[in-house]
């Protein structure tokens, strides 16, 4: 299953979003996937989102298969959309 | 120890040669001339050995201190006949009436400045131009030109050192006393190892002996096998003691032992004096009491020097190339003079002596020598046998000396291990006695550990341990460089907690000096920002580092940083990936503490940090194994 949500972060995906995305990710069991536009990466992957390029405004798709596949794609939509619960 | 490996060659040539030219008598038959030819063959090719010992001792002693590095042998040789005719353009030049000749001491010297060389050289890079030059080859050019450099200075100091030496030479040649010097001073360096220092002087350089042929021999031992009839007082002194004395302290330490370890005791006892009197290694009966009873050796540094004095009485003369061995005692017997005496006076009386002392000493004063202890006892264990057995024990000395990441340089001379360690506290000494050795000396972060005559098989095994534990791991191991000229600083220095709390993996930081960045080892670029503030490169097995150029610094929006490669790019170690200006960033950042961090840490097995503080691109920072 896969949602879609809009990145919000001024500066686009750099290092400290891309380290709170990463740990949420690896909460859960399920694999998770980060597409954006052509490209895709396992979001448990730090250097592979951060190359994804991801910037302000862009539309990303998160993927998740496996048991708490649901969870983690709710907990990760939320996380995006929150701005990674970061003041910048 | 390699040069003195070729000398017993040497004199088995030379001996040899002799006795087949002596087969020769006035009515020469056709097979004694054949004889007589075949022997001035063999006497004249082991006579060159002894003729060229200083090249001799160059190379072996660059390749002894380099690790066998073939290279270090062949810039000790340039090195070394550079010097010779630097020296002699020098004696032209100061029109001095000898001829400067530093002997086998020029020759030892050139063999450790070239290693020295080697070790600082071997894996410089020149500029591409030169690049044929790189590295090993470099070697020998810079060994010619030190070498040109050293033949000027000893040009210049040399002379009068070479008279002094001349002189106290032809003193000890003449003196009834120098044998018993040369005997005791010899017992009283060999517990730290310096005798190989004292003795080449004594056996390659005092005296002088032209052959029939017109060949100048110098030394002892040379002019002994040589045919010099003045020649082997000085070697005579020490037969006594390997052939009687130490034996006989062998038998008394065997007596002294309670009767309930007699047995053990008795094999290690035997094997310890038959190696003395076969080989004339004489360390394994000597650590045996050394270090348990000082008194013991300072009798036995005194009955050195007087079975000197009684050699010199008897006027014994006796040769060796290796050491005062039943073996040398065969092969020199051509030219000995009143040998008879060694076997009729002075052997009983030294044997005597030793005897007397070691039994009485050790039941006077209650030495713990072997079988005494009961704690040595407890750790003599009955050495493991069988295949394998030999690899095993050099595994647990590994092992014991902190395994292969803990040696720096691993050698062994005759008798014993010689080591360099990175941190002589993890080394755990006590091990090695239960294995088998009979004394450990430290000084600092090197190492002897006295394991007999296995010692150099020893050292060969556990060198090939460590080249498998390298191989094997060559692929898991990466060095991590340092990407900035700055300052090493750890994570958790980084005021920001992304970082400092490892969030994004384990790593180090680097406090600039200045504003480029270099690749910190052979990588792909697979992610650079936007902003070109921070780049991600993976290694060829996998291992992926982030390098964030300050912190906060993704707000500037690239203003100030400029990249020199694109992702998908393949970069090498010390390859310049991003410039910024210093000035304006260090300015408008939060901070300049740029972080280098591993962001899949659960590839990695283990990650040291082994350098912090300033550093220059390109020094070791980090080295880090991956799982397997």
């Amino acid at each position: 299953m896969e949602k879609s949500v809009t990145f919000l972060n001024e500066n686009g995906l750099h290092a400290r979003p891309a380290a709170v995305l990463v740990k949420h990710a690896g909460q859960f069991k399920a694999d998770v996937e980060i597409q954006c536009g052509e490209r895709s990466s396992n979001a448990k992957s730090l250097m592979g989102i951060m190359a994804l390029g991801i910037n302000k405004n862009d539309e990303i798709i998160i993927k998740a298969q496996g048991d708490d596949a649901e969870a983690a794609i709710n907990n990760l939509v939320d996380l995006v959309a929150n701005n990674f619960n970061l003041s910048e | 120890m390699v040069p003195v490996s070729v000398l017993p060659a040497a004199g088995l040539l030379v001996a040899l040669g002799r006795i087949l030219q002596d087969m020769g008598g006035p009515d020469l038959s056709p097979m004694h001339e054949v004889l007589v030819v075949l022997g001035k063959l063999m006497f004249g090719g082991g006579l060159a050995i002894f003729e060229n010992l200083p090249v001799i001792f160059a190379i072996g002693v660059a390749i002894g201190f380099t690790g066998g590095a073939g290279v270090a042998g062949l810039a000790a040789a340039v090195g070394y006949f550079t010097l010779i005719n630097v020296l002699k353009v020098m004696s032209e030049v100061r029109s001095l009436d000898l001829a400067i000749n530093t002997g086998v001491f020029g020759g030892i010297a050139i063999g450790l400045v070239v290693a020295s060389l080697y070790r600082r050289f071997y894996q410089t890079k020149l500029h591409p131009i030169f690049g044929f030059f790189s590295g090993k080859r470099l070697v020998p050019i810079i060994s010619a030109a030190s070498a040109v450099l050293i033949g000027i200075l000893l040009g210049l100091i040399w002379p009068p050192i070479q008279e002094a030496i001349h002189s106290f030479g032809s003193y000890v040649m003449s003196s009834p006393l120098g044998p018993a010097f040369y005997a005791a001073g010899k017992r009283l360096l060999i517990p730290v190892g310096l005798h190989h220092v004292y003795y080449p002087p004594f056996l390659f350089e005092f005296g002088q002996f032209t052959t029939e042929a017109g060949k100048i021999l110098t030394g002892e031992s040379p002019r002994y096998f040589a045919g010099d009839p003045t020649a082997g007082r000085f070697m005579a002194s020490e037969f006594p003691i390997m052939l009687f004395g130490l034996p006989a302290a062998c038998v008394a330490m065997y007596l002294r032992a309670p009767a309930d370890k007699r047995k053990q005791i008795g094999g290690i006892m035997l094997s310890s004096a038959l190696t003395s009197i076969i080989t004339g290694i004489t360390e394994p009966v000597e650590f045996s009491f050394i270090f348990v009873a000082p008194l013991l050796y300072i009798f036995h540094v005194v009955a050195a020097f007087c079975s000197g004095l009684l050699t010199s009485a008897f006027d014994i003369h006796l040769g060796y190339t290796f050491s005062a061995s039943l073996i040398d005692y065969v092969v020199g017997f051509f030219n000995q003079k009143n040998s008879i005496y060694l076997w009729l006076v002075v052997g009983p009386i030294i044997s005597g002596v030793y005897f007397t002392a070691f039994y009485g000493l050790i039941g006077w004063f209650d030495f713990k020598t072997p079988g005494r202890n009961e704690q040595v006892d407890d750790s003599i264990q009955p050495q493991e046998q069988g295949i394998g057995a030999f690899t095993r024990k050099a595994e647990k000395i590994l092992t014991a000396l902190g395994g292969s990441k803990n040696i720096r340089d691993i050698d062994a001379c005759i008798t014993r291990l010689r080591l360099q360690v990175y941190d002589p506290k993890i080394v755990e000494k006590d091990v090695f006695k239960a294995l088998g050795a009979s004394g450990t000396m430290a000084t600092g972060d090197s190492l002897q550990i006295i394991f007999g005559t296995e010692s150099d098989a020893l050292k060969d095994e556990i060198k090939s341990l460590i080249k498998q534990v390298e191989s094997v791991s060559l692929e898991k191991r990466l060095l991590l460089h340092a990407p900035i000229n700055g300052e090493v600083l750890s994570l958790k220095d980084v005021p920001d907690p992304t970082f400092a709390d490892l969030l994004l993996g384990d790593g180090f930081a680097i406090r600039p000096a200045d504003g480029v960045v270099y690749a910190p080892f052979n990588a792909e670029v697979v992610q650079l920002f936007r902003t070109n503030h921070a780049i991600g490169l993976k290694s060829e097995n996998g291992l992926e580092v982030l390098i964030h150029i300050g912190i906060d610094t993704v707000k500037l929006n690239g203003d100030g940083f400029k990249a020199f490669v694109k992702v998908g790019e393949r970069v090498v170690s010390g390859q310049k990936l991003i410039e910024f200006d210093y000035e304006k960033i260090s300015k408008q950042a939060k901070s300049l503490i740029t972080p280098v961090v591993v962001t899949n840490m659960d590839l990695v097995e283990s990650l040291n940090i082994v350098r912090f503080g300033n550093v220059e691109k390109g020094n070791e920072v980090i080295n880090l194994t991956l799982k397997s």
